[in-house]
């Protein structure tokens, strides 16, 4: 399993090198903007930094269907599936290799906007007052405590949803690759079959965990348990159908 | 022993094998003889364990083609299929990770023989010499059975000599070869069995001396023969 993980990291290590690059560069950006107090590059890298980590962990997760799509319908699948490897570990790696890639690649996207909230709070007094104000017209209005641990909740609520999806779209491909792949109807099946999952696990998740709230953390961790579990259920399938109707 | 026992595969309503049955004695070069769309790559992918057929069952040495058949399989397919970040080493580290039968000294011998650079990238390499790249990965293992579709597909003249060398030398006593290609005449020499499929389905098979003797025809000559309503 190990060498599987490493070399599907290898695959998209350029991309990888690409963002930490991206990361690297706006951080400069950040510290000249704050250190030599020049507002207009401050406001723009902290934009930069709230759009490309979105942007980044969406691409992440793009990228890693677009890798399990190519590995199942170019002739690159034979590198995997000439190895004697199990479809089930084979699945296992490039799931587990998408979910450590959007895990990792939103870590350190908030580590670094996190350090320099830091890092501008004790540099302007001013900041640290305007968020005092914020979190209080949130307790007030909302009754909502704004702090670290629910930013981070809701970013973990946010990466483990793109997972979800990611599970269901490889699913999809799997679907459209094996037991579709001698049909005129794959496309529009594997399509339907996505957004629908998709739609009935949101749905199934509404109804049995508890709605999100701005003042307890606790149901984001029920939703980030329940996408481990959808994703568990979509592994099994997964490597199912290409055990059983593999055709690379 | 690998068997094939009524083999049938299917796409979209296309039969492309129908219903074969044959056995691969080891330790004999075979040649899958056939033009294209006779169902030769489909029936060498369902052996590497890369499709399923539709019906029937294929084993080795009684096991079902699987995890297991595929440390002892080695299977090379037409077109390069190795990742586009990988240069000519990574090939080799790579096959040596995932195959416990890769010997990596004899892999970095048969490039370096073939012209090939550790450094090259295998998506830059010319056509000749990308399947020169898949011809060493694939006989560097110490496999049992080798299926080698079409490993003289552009390839110039002298280095087909090198593959063929190359061919031989893996053709010890414990190891099968199945080689399927258009070019009968440089197999003729080589083999010790042929069989002919013809739109999926198994035409003739057997000893290449005996089907020889018992047509009065070389095998070049009763390809002619079988294929000739195909052109």
């Amino acid at each position: 399993m190990f060498k599987l993980v490493k070399y599907e990291l290898r695959k998209q290590l350029f991309s990888k090198v690409v963002i930490l690059t991206l990361l690297a560069l706006l951080e400069i950006g950040f510290l000249v903007g704050l250190f030599t107090e020049n507002n207009d590059i401050l406001a723009t890298s902290a934009g930069l930094f709230i759009f490309l980590s979105i942007v980044t962990v969406c691409f992440v997760a793009f990228e890693s269907i677009f890798t399990f799509s190519n590995d199942l319908k170019t002739k690159q699948s034979y590198m995997l599936f000439l190895t004697p490897n199990s479809t089930y570990k084979i699945v296992g790696a490039k799931i587990l290799t998408s979910m450590l890639t959007i895990i990792v690649t939103a870590a350190a996207f908030l580590a670094v906007i996190l350090l320099n909230v830091t890092i501008a709070l004790a540099k302007y007094e001013m900041i640290g007052d305007f968020v005092k104000v914020i979190q209080e017209f949130m307790k007030q209005m909302m009754n909502a405590e704004v702090n670290y641990a629910l930013v981070i909740a809701y970013v973990c609520y946010i990466v483990f949803n793109l997972i979800r999806i990611l599970i269901v779209g490889m699913t999809s491909i799997t679907l459209s690759a094996t037991f579709l792949s001698n049909t005129k109807v794959k496309g529009i099946v594997s399509v339907a079959f996505f957004f629908g999952i998709n739609y009935l696990t949101s749905k199934l998740a509404s109804l049995l965990i508890p709605s999100l709230t701005a003042f307890d953390t606790t149901p984001f961790y029920y939703h980030c348990l329940w996408t481990l579990g959808v994703v568990g259920v979509f592994y099994l399938l997964t490597s199912f159908m290409l055990d059983k109707k593999v055709s690379v | 022993m690998l068997s094939t026992r009524d083999v049938v595969k299917r796409y979209l309503g296309k039969v492309a094998v129908a219903g074969i049955s044959f056995d691969v004695e080891p330790g004999k070069i075979y040649a899958l003889l056939g033009p294209n769309g006779s169902g030769k790559t489909t029936w060498m992918k369902m052996v590497a364990g890369l499709i399923k057929p539709t019906m029937g069952t294929i084993t080795y040495n009684n096991i079902p083609i699987g995890v297991e058949t595929k440390k002892h399989i080695a299977y090379m397919s037409t077109e390069p299929f190795f990742y586009n970040y990988m240069t000519v080493d990574d090939v080799g580290k790579y096959y040596e990770d995932f195959f416990e039968d890769f010997d990596r000294v004899k892999y970095n011998e048969m490039t370096k023989m073939m012209g090939l650079d550790l450094k090259d990238k295998s998506k830059n390499l010319s056509s000749g010499l990308a399947a020169k790249l898949k011809i060493a990965a694939t006989l560097s293992r110490k496999a049992e059975v080798y299926l080698l579709d079409e490993p003289l597909n552009g390839i110039d003249i002298i280095a087909r000599e090198h593959i063929i060398n190359a061919i031989l030398e893996a053709a010890t006593d414990n190891a099968t070869l199945i080689i399927s290609s258009h070019l009968v005449d440089e197999l003729e020499k080589i083999i010790d069995c042929a069989v002919f499929i013809k739109q999926g389905n198994l035409v003739l098979a057997g000893d290449a001396e005996q089907i020889r003797q018992q047509n009065q025809k070389s095998i070049v000559d009763l390809y002619k023969t079988i294929y000739a309503d195909m052109n």
